[in-house]
């Protein structure tokens, strides 16, 4: 942890404490305008960030194609009534390659399935006051399942069968039988590879300590059930939350949160590295009594490696200084979903009535695609490491961001003036890690999970390991101080076997059953190295 | 031939036959006096109101379990001891035509608690609220869609909604809401609408004050109005202390303006309009009570209603809640005007725009002097 902060220091330093503000370019939709609830997501599979709205029983998709001027093409959609009056949600829960909707509205949630070809309504008679809705694997079977926060009652969950259908069943992941659920994000807080949930909660009325308006904090167990844990995280907040922004504004390799408040104040709450958290507002320069602001995200506008608070505050974007402090900047556009709409590595957003085009700024950058195989498609739920001399830069996909968003799915860092990457690690939800080394800055890396371990690709050997082939203890060389945080073992297939947390040097492989095997360490800097060998 | 002057049978619901002669004679008096006062009668043998009310066992399966009404059902005709009534200024759901009605049990009766609070109601209280339509089509026809009921049990109001079928001859208790498309002619303009019936978590959303389920119309000024008692008009708060139901009243109450009342100024209609329309979750322990506002109708302050106030957090066209002179550019006027989900105002009760409620407020805030930097 020392060396990384050093590296931060370094950085700072290099770049000075000053962040780069951001200008943005408005371009309209022909007229057309957004719903409210932005929708900044790839639909038609070229993995090119499209902007959908959302008219009566049509949807429109303006296909960006990486060019300034919008193409567009609209669904009509037999017996939709629905509307993102609330929230919207993207991912392709039938697994098809085109991504599906989920449409938070005031009395109802509806799926929005997609074929590549047009779209099927398919809803829900249940009654729910949608507010925040998400997909996501809930019970990591590699299926996208869903949720959908439920102002006045219990939230609604919803469990993917496997065949691409949706079934609600309140207990898959069950909330508290009460109302006042804001905003559900998505995010592994204690950097144990399971993604967890954080709800942000608000009811107008409730006394002060009432249930329905203290945030929650479900922990991952693993198992497929969830145990509520933000008393020891210090994250039961209770000043009346509409949505909470996770991100690690300080580059050390955990999701730190900012929570936005409707009433008391607005909390800066940095990861202590342990699954806790603490309040350090006083000191980021962030107005803490600018309260008000329903939505609060997190996305790094200037590409200057640390990323940025874009919300409804006076100042609609906090850019991140890089060293825990923020510098306000106004934006007379607002807020909106954020996504690269003309494919030139600077995020984009859009709102109510149109695109806000980042005009962008010398600083180098990496857009990272994904494909899911085991794992669900899009990878929601996968945490992307990027190495290099600022240290780590780390970032999750997520489906629903925001109280009301839908922003890309694909994955943006900047790198400031840097030249060069290391390492580029995907730790997918199945388990499986994906790493490309010196990835090319400025373009797309496209990474389908396990095409790293594929058997064409084994020709590496960025670690020796002895002996080989091995028989019960294999020991990690060379045999000197380096320590090594953790191994994973894939066999030949791509299959993950094992994992161990070391650290150390030495690995228990009697387990295993003779054959090649691939061998994945991660060093203390979150690096990874691989290696083959044999199992006698 | 003194009972002549009395035609109609309904009348006798209210008052039992024994008493009946003696309210004439009252009644005789009165109409050739200026004198007011009017002094129950405390008479052992008055009739006792045949409607059921268990408080162990409500709510009830069925609304004719408890017996509000007598003959059929969907002509509403309240049985001895259930008091119809109306408010001066109602709140709007979706052009919801309503008929109003109270009960309590026998010997208790509410007190006045000040002209801004609801009457405070004994244990055992129902407040009875029907929603219909008339000119339903295709056949023109009066259609009941719920009758909504608010019982005081011993510590807490519960929420007791009963949805009509199709023939209106029964109402089934159903607290999971629903909702029902309905098309009617109004004025000769067909008009449609997705009606919702709540369920009980939406009920309190708006019925709570501290997250405690509480009534909304039922407030002193609101009360405050003549009612037409079969062809018989008196003011509902004197009727209510004349059946027992309410101890006293002050003298020098006001009367909430109705806010179709042309004849009055745009201010009193127009805080009448919000006081019954907005100011349950806008005000101190309502749902929005985090939002600075407050709408209730004694709030003197008109920045506190809103008047050059800037919204708690950014709202597209309108930098004021209410931009003196300026409707188009007040997010309170706008609010009113959508139906978009996430910005409309009220955010749930409506799902059309009460055209008339928001031209009123559009020609208040327009009169007003710009003076909103």
């Amino acid at each position: 942890m020392k060396k990384i902060y050093l590296f931060v220091l370094i950085f700072q330093i290099g770049f000075g404490l000053s962040a780069q503000n951001v200008s943005f370019t408005y371009e309209s939709l022909n007229g057309i305008s957004v719903a409210s609830s932005a929708c900044a997501v790839d639909m038609n599979g070229d993995f090119i960030d499209d902007v959908l709205t959302v008219q009566g029983t049509t949807i429109t998709v303006y296909d960006m194609s990486g060019s300034l001027t919008a193409t567009n093409e609209v669904f009509s959609i037999s017996g939709m009534w629905n509307a993102p009056g609330w929230s919207i949600a993207a991912g392709d829960y039938n697994d098809d390659g085109y991504n599906d909707l989920l449409f938070g509205d005031s009395s109802s949630a509806s799926f929005i399935k997609s074929d590549g070809d047009g779209y099927t309504f398919v809803s829900f008679p249940e009654y729910i006051f949608s507010q925040r809705t998400n997909f996501v694997d809930i019970d990591n079977d590699g299926n996208l399942d869903a949720f959908a926060c439920h102002d006045v009652d219990q939230s609604h969950s919803y469990k993917n069968d496997g065949s691409g259908n949706m079934v609600l069943d309140l207990n898959f992941f069950p909330t508290l039988d009460v109302g006042g659920n804001y905003a559900s994000i998505w995010t592994d807080y204690n950097n144990d590879g399971l993604v967890d949930m954080y709800l942000s909660k608000c009811r107008g009325g409730a006394p002060e300590g009432d249930p329905q308006r203290i945030n929650l904090l479900y922990k991952n167990n693993g198992d497929g059930t969830f145990t509520e844990s933000g008393e020891a995280a210090n994250m039961n907040d209770g000043d009346q939350s509409w949505s909470t922004a996770f991100a690690d504004f300080d580059n050390d390799g955990d999701m730190d949160a900012f929570i936005s408040n409707i009433s008391g104040t607005n909390k800066f709450m940095l990861n202590n590295g342990n699954g806790t958290f603490t309040n350090i507002t006083g000191s980021t320069g962030i107005n803490a009594n600018d309260v008000g602001s329903w939505e609060v995200q997190a996305a790094d506008f200037n590409n200057d490696g640390f990323v940025d608070i874009f919300s409804q505050m006076d100042y609609q974007l906090y850019l991140n200084n890089g060293d825990l402090t923020f510098t306000g900047q106004t934006l007379s556009s607002g807020e909106g979903g954020i996504g690269d709409f003309n494919n030139d590595g600077f995020l984009d957003f859009t709102s109510t009535n149109g695109v806000y085009f980042n005009t962008g700024n010398d600083n180098n950058w990496i857009k990272i695609t994904v494909e899911g195989v085991e794992s669900n498609r899009n990878g929601i739920g996968a945490r992307i490491e990027l190495h290099g001399e600022w240290g780590t830069q780390i970032r999750e996909i997520r489906s629903g961001e925001g109280f009301s968003h839908m922003n890309s799915l694909n994955t943006y860092f900047g790198i400031g003036t840097s030249t060069e990457i290391d390492q580029l690690v995907v730790n997918w939800p199945s388990g499986n890690v994906d790493i490309v080394n010196n990835p090319q800055i400025n373009e797309t890396t496209h990474v389908v999970e396990g095409a790293s371990l594929g058997i064409t690709n084994i020709d590496f050997s960025d670690i020796e390991v002895f002996p080989n082939p091995a028989e019960k203890i294999l020991t990690l060389l060379p045999t000197d101080g380096t320590i090594y945080e953790s191994a994973i073992i894939y066999n030949i297939n791509g299959k993950l076997v094992a994992y161990s947390k070391l650290p150390g040097k030495e690995i228990d492989v009697s387990a295993l059953s003779s054959g090649t095997y691939i061998l994945l360490v991660q060093d203390t800097e979150g690096k990874y190295l691989r290696t083959k060998f044999i199992k006698k | 031939m003194l009972y002549l002057l009395f035609p109609t049978t309904n009348f006798m619901k209210y008052f039992s036959a024994k008493s009946l002669l003696f309210s004439i004679l009252i009644f005789t008096v009165i109409s050739c006096s200026s004198d007011d006062s009017y002094i129950p009668i405390a008479d052992d043998s008055v009739d006792i109101s045949p409607v059921i009310l268990d408080l162990e066992t409500v709510p009830y399966p069925q609304l004719s379990d408890y017996n509000f009404f007598e003959g059929a059902i969907k002509n509403m005709d309240p049985v001895f001891g259930v008091l119809p009534y109306e408010l001066g200024t109602s709140l709007f759901t979706d052009y919801a035509k309503k008929k109003r009605f109270l009960w309590m049990p026998e010997n208790s009766s509410a007190e006045f608690d000040g002209s801004e609070n609801i009457l405070d109601f004994p244990t055992g209280t129902v407040l009875i609220k029907s929603f219909y339509y008339e000119n339903v089509l295709p056949a023109h026809e009066s259609k009941i869609i719920e009758t909504r009921l608010m019982i005081k049990k011993e510590t807490e109001w519960i929420f007791a909604n009963y949805v009509w079928n199709e023939q209106q001859d029964a109402a089934v208790l159903d607290m999971s809401g629903q909702n029902i498309p309905i098309s009617w002619n109004e004025n000769g303009e067909t008009r449609n609408v997705n009606y919702r019936i709540p369920s009980a978590a939406e009920c309190m959303v708006c019925h709570k004050k501290n997250d405690v389920a509480y009534p909304i119309g039922p407030k002193p000024q609101n009360l405050n109005i003549e009612f037409s008692y079969d062809d018989v008009e008196q003011n509902q708060l004197q009727k209510l202390i004349d059946a027992g139901y309410l101890t006293n009243f002050p003298e020098n109450l006001e009367e909430t303006i109705k806010w179709d009342d042309a004849s009055a100024d745009y201010e009193s209609r127009a805080r009448a309009y919000l006081d019954i329309n907005c100011a349950h979750c806008h005000s101190t322990g309502g749902h929005c009570d985090y939002v600075a506002i407050r709408l209730n109708l004694d709030e003197l302050d008109l920045y506190n209603v809103g008047v050059c106030m800037e919204p708690i957090s950014h709202f597209d066209g309108g930098p004021f809640v209410i931009n003196a002179g300026n409707a188009d550019a007040s997010e309170m006027y706008l609010r009113m005007s959508t139906n978009a989900p996430d910005a409309m105002m009220p955010i749930m009760g409506r799902s059309v725009v009460h055209e008339e409620g928001v031209q009123l407020i559009k020609n208040w805030i327009n009169a007003m002097e710009s003076n909103c930097e």
